[in-house]
């Protein structure tokens, strides 16, 4: 079970059909508050999060994520920053996420890391 | 000067106290003493009222005034005129008596009156709303002239012997005198008391160290009324002690320029409003004139334009080339008149002066020169760096948008690749490419279309046709494709014809609606309309968004600049574009506040056209199947646009080179022939004048389509006979849109 989190509803949708044809379950949340809400409806192993969003962002998913369901994977996903010189992909592993991935990337890449912190 | 933002720094306002009170004391012991000496010096009196009075109150009136412009009240313009009564007082005073006990101290002492006057009544009026005034220039013109013309008239009423005596020196101030300071000294402590409330109400140092700085004043006051003897130690205690005041009001004003951004206080940073940037180079000129009287004595006619270099140079720094120029010609008159031509009598004096006004003046005129040189240096240089660090941003943001839509096709890509193409996670993937593709090529064509108009490379296609007809048509498009389910999009759209670009109209609309859409809460309103009002084509985008600060919609039409939390999308570039677009089409466009509710409008007017009659249209003959030629070498690209054209209902050969493409156009005489700009073989232009040059050439509709999509390429295509030219990725809309054009 994943919980894909974009605010983009295109960005979700492809991701949400890859990783169904994957095999995982899927579910869909715009933005970090959305997707808590999910989770503590029903946890899902993974949590697949973008990092700019609009309403609550990705850093702040994460880290709720991380106080209420340390057991959750977590990989963060982004195009860059909206400020140059920063990097939110190293920031967003030191809020805890597992994984990173810069945009765009090979769903194969993205599979293989799940199946990477599946199996860890 | 109400806000409240930096905590009292304890220690140092505990401490300035302590010199109000040490000096009441002394001057308590120096009158019980009643040592009658006098220590007249005269020029020392004058440099201290200059620097600590004069100069401070000159700086606190500058900072009151652009207070009172920025939006104060009257309250502030009285307290302008009582800053500047007290900073003349003791100068003016002294120019004015030379020497002249009783005239000296009656000036002072009127001055001094209408100062707490004004402080006073400025006080009590300081909790009043301001009422807006567009003439707030002018108000305040006119307390200065009449502060000064008041100041001018007691001295000269003083000099005339109009006044009645208010002191004899030994005897110490008549009873008019004692009434008038009493009544003074009354009014500055209840102006403290005033200030001192509204402080306690809502803690601003401004007001503290303003409150002081009244109280020290009071206090000085007080010390020269109780003296007997002009300059006797206790008098000068209390000419120090109103000079000791001057500094509270200098701390007062350092510590406005700190915590309130209303004072905009950047010293480095002139005043917009010419108005007041020409009113201070007649305020350095007026100062200079009142340095130079009080050194009359010592100067006479030498040394002529030594106090008005300063305020050439200070009139230029801060007001820029004009009143730099003003400050130089007022100071040239004043020079001319402390020269050595005999009283009374204007024109020349020796030739000497005239040397020294010339030499005035080029050097003057150097100093302007170089100061603007160096201002327009400063600011093209923190111009240049705002504009950098915009780049920066704007790079990092333009990858995250192509990156974003990257992502999504290639996630689609996958799903494409591995489902079922004829089931829903196929064709849902399939959608996720038409929508991505659509919005990457805006995006790219927007960019494009930035830069090309940045540098005025843009060419217009202009047509006559309906505005409100093509804004309607756009907008049923977009509610078709779902774009505006999250709103309630009303439409209004009567006949304004227009003479314009019809696609680059499209792109204003589209930018102005996708604004609109993207700052507007889900479920609330945007209203689009288009009409003809005075003379002109307005069309208005109205959302209800949380709308746009003053300060903002300022820049909200420049490059790169966005509004709001960053993250939240878009390149900053729409509303640039909207704005070059409008104004290479000859209009103009604004935004203001809807209401008070928050939500924009923005206006773009158009020069209106006169309106054309519609073509007669054949209908029949637009819809009909034609036999299309398609030469294209990339297999997806010919593939498509087969496809496209088929769904059409048109009968397509198809070619992956040039030689091909000929020999099929000789076999079938095709209608219509899409042709690739880069073939392998030949070039799409020479294939289209081949096709031109054959029997039956002329008859054939040609149109490019290629990557290429700068205005050069568009007339090459055209050169080479081709009637239209597509640029890619050609959506299917356009497509069929084209072949309905070609004849």
């Amino acid at each position: 079970m994943i919980i894909v989190v974009d605010d983009d509803a295109d960005q979700r949708l492809a991701l949400k059909l890859a990783l169904e044809l994957a095999g995982y379950a899927v579910r869909e949340a715009a933005h970090g508050a959305q997707a808590l809400e999910l989770q503590r409806a029903q946890p899902a192993r993974f949590l697949v999060t973008d990092i700019f969003m609009p309403e609550s962002d990705g850093f702040e998913a994460i880290a709720a994520f991380r106080r209420e369901f340390p057991q959750t994977r977590i990989v963060a996903i982004s195009g860059g920053g909206t400020r140059a010189k920063q990097d939110y992909l190293a920031a967003a592993r030191l809020v805890g996420a597992d994984a990173t991935l810069q945009k765009p990337f090979d769903i194969n890449t993205l599979l293989e890391t799940l199946q990477a912190l599946k199996d860890s | 000067m109400q806000a409240a933002i930096s905590p009292p720094r304890r220690g140092l306002v505990r401490w300035a106290y302590v010199p109000i009170a040490g000096l009441v004391l002394l001057m308590a012991v120096l009158w019980a003493a009643d040592l009658r000496e006098s220590y007249v010096a005269l020029g020392l009196t004058f440099v201290l009222q200059f620097v600590f009075m004069t100069l401070a109150s000159g700086l606190i009136a500058y900072l009151v005034s652009r207070s009172f412009l920025a939006g104060g009240g009257i309250g502030l313009a009285l307290l302008v005129c009582g800053i500047l009564f007290w900073g003349l007082s003791g100068v003016v005073a002294l120019a004015a008596g030379r020497g002249d006990f009783n005239i000296s101290v009656t000036v002072h002492n009127l001055c001094i009156w209408l100062a707490g006057a004004c402080h006073m009544t400025g006080a009590l009026l300081s909790g009043r709303a301001a009422r807006s005034s567009s003439q707030r220039g002018w108000w305040l013109f006119a307390s200065y002239a009449a502060t000064i013309g008041c100041v001018a008239l007691v001295a000269h009423a003083a000099r005339a012997g109009w006044t009645p005596t208010f002191f004899v020196q030994g005897e110490g101030g008549s009873l008019v005198r004692q009434t008038v300071l009493g009544t003074a000294i009354a009014m500055f402590v209840a102006s403290a008391f005033l200030l001192g409330m509204k402080y306690r109400a809502a803690y601003s140092a401004f007001t503290h160290w303003y409150a002081l700085g009244l109280t020290l004043t009071a206090a000085g006051l007080f010390g020269v009324m109780i003296s007997t003897v002009h300059s006797s130690a206790l008098n000068w205690t209390g000419v120090i002690t109103q000079c000791l005041s001057g500094v509270y009001l200098l701390a007062a004003a350092i510590a406005a320029a700190r915590e309130s951004r209303a004072w905009e206080i950047s010293l480095a940073g002139a005043p917009s409003d010419p108005r007041l940037r020409y009113a201070l180079a007649v305020m350095f000129v007026a100062a200079a004139i009142a340095l130079r009287m009080a050194l009359l004595d010592i100067l006479q006619t030498r040394h002529l334009t030594v106090t008005f270099f300063p305020a050439v140079i200070l009139a230029a720094l801060y007001g820029g080339r004009g009143p730099g120029l003003v400050a130089m010609l007022l100071s040239v008159a004043a020079i001319h008149a402390f020269g050595s031509a005999p009283a009374g009598r204007l024109g020349v004096g020796d030739l000497a002066d005239w040397l020294v006004i010339a030499l005035f003046i080029a050097s003057s005129a150097l100093i302007v020169w170089i100061t603007d040189a160096v201002k327009q240096y400063q600011s093209r240089a923190s111009a240049a760096e705002a504009a950098n660090r915009a780049k920066d941003e704007f790079l990092a943001m333009l990858s995250h948008e192509l990156r974003n839509p990257l992502a999504a096709l290639s996630s689609a890509a996958h799903v494409l690749r591995l489902a079922d193409p004829s089931g829903d996670a196929a064709s849902k993937a399939r959608r996720v490419v038409e929508r991505q593709t659509k919005h990457m090529s805006r995006l790219i064509g927007d960019l494009l279309d930035v830069s090309r108009t940045s540098v005025g490379k843009l060419a217009l296609d202009r047509e006559r046709f309906d505005l409100g007809a093509a804004v309607a048509q756009l907008a049923s498009v977009w509610r078709a494709s779902g774009r505006f389910e999250r709103h309630a999009v009303s439409v209004e759209a009567g006949p304004a014809w227009v003479d314009a670009d019809r696609s680059r109209m499209d792109q204003i609309v589209a930018n102005l609606l996708d604004n609109a859409l993207k700052f507007t809460p889900a479920g609330k309103a945007v209203k689009l309309s288009v009409q003809q009002e005075d003379g002109a084509v307005t069309l208005r985008v109205a959302d209800q968004g949380k709308g746009i600060s003053p300060e903002a919609a300022a820049r909200i039409f420049d490059l790169f600049v966005q509004e709001g939390p960053s993250g939240e999308g878009g390149l900053g570039i729409g509303l640039a574009l909207v704005k070059q677009l409008t104004e290479l089409h000859g209009g103009s466009v604004s935004v203001t506040r809807a209401g008070p509710g928050g939500g924009s409008v923005f206006t773009v007017r158009l020069p209106i056209a006169a309106p054309q009659a519609p073509a007669p249209k054949d209908a029949g003959h637009a819809r009909a199947t034609r036999s299309v030629l398609i030469v294209e070498d990339n297999d997806d690209a010919r593939r498509m646009l087969e496809a496209a054209l088929k769904l059409d209902g048109h009968e397509v050969r198809s070619a992956a080179d040039a030689a091909g493409g000929l020999a099929l156009a000789a076999a079938a005489a095709p209608d219509v022939a899409l042709i690739d700009i880069s073939l392998p073989d030949m070039d799409g232009y020479e294939l289209a004048r081949r096709l031109r040059a054959a029997p039956d050439g002329q008859r054939i509709g040609l149109v490019a389509v290629t990557g290429l999509g700068q205005p050069e390429d568009q007339r090459r295509a055209r050169a080479a006979g081709f009637d239209a030219h597509l640029v890619k990725p050609v959506s299917a809309e356009r497509l069929v849109q084209v072949m309905a054009q070609l004849r």
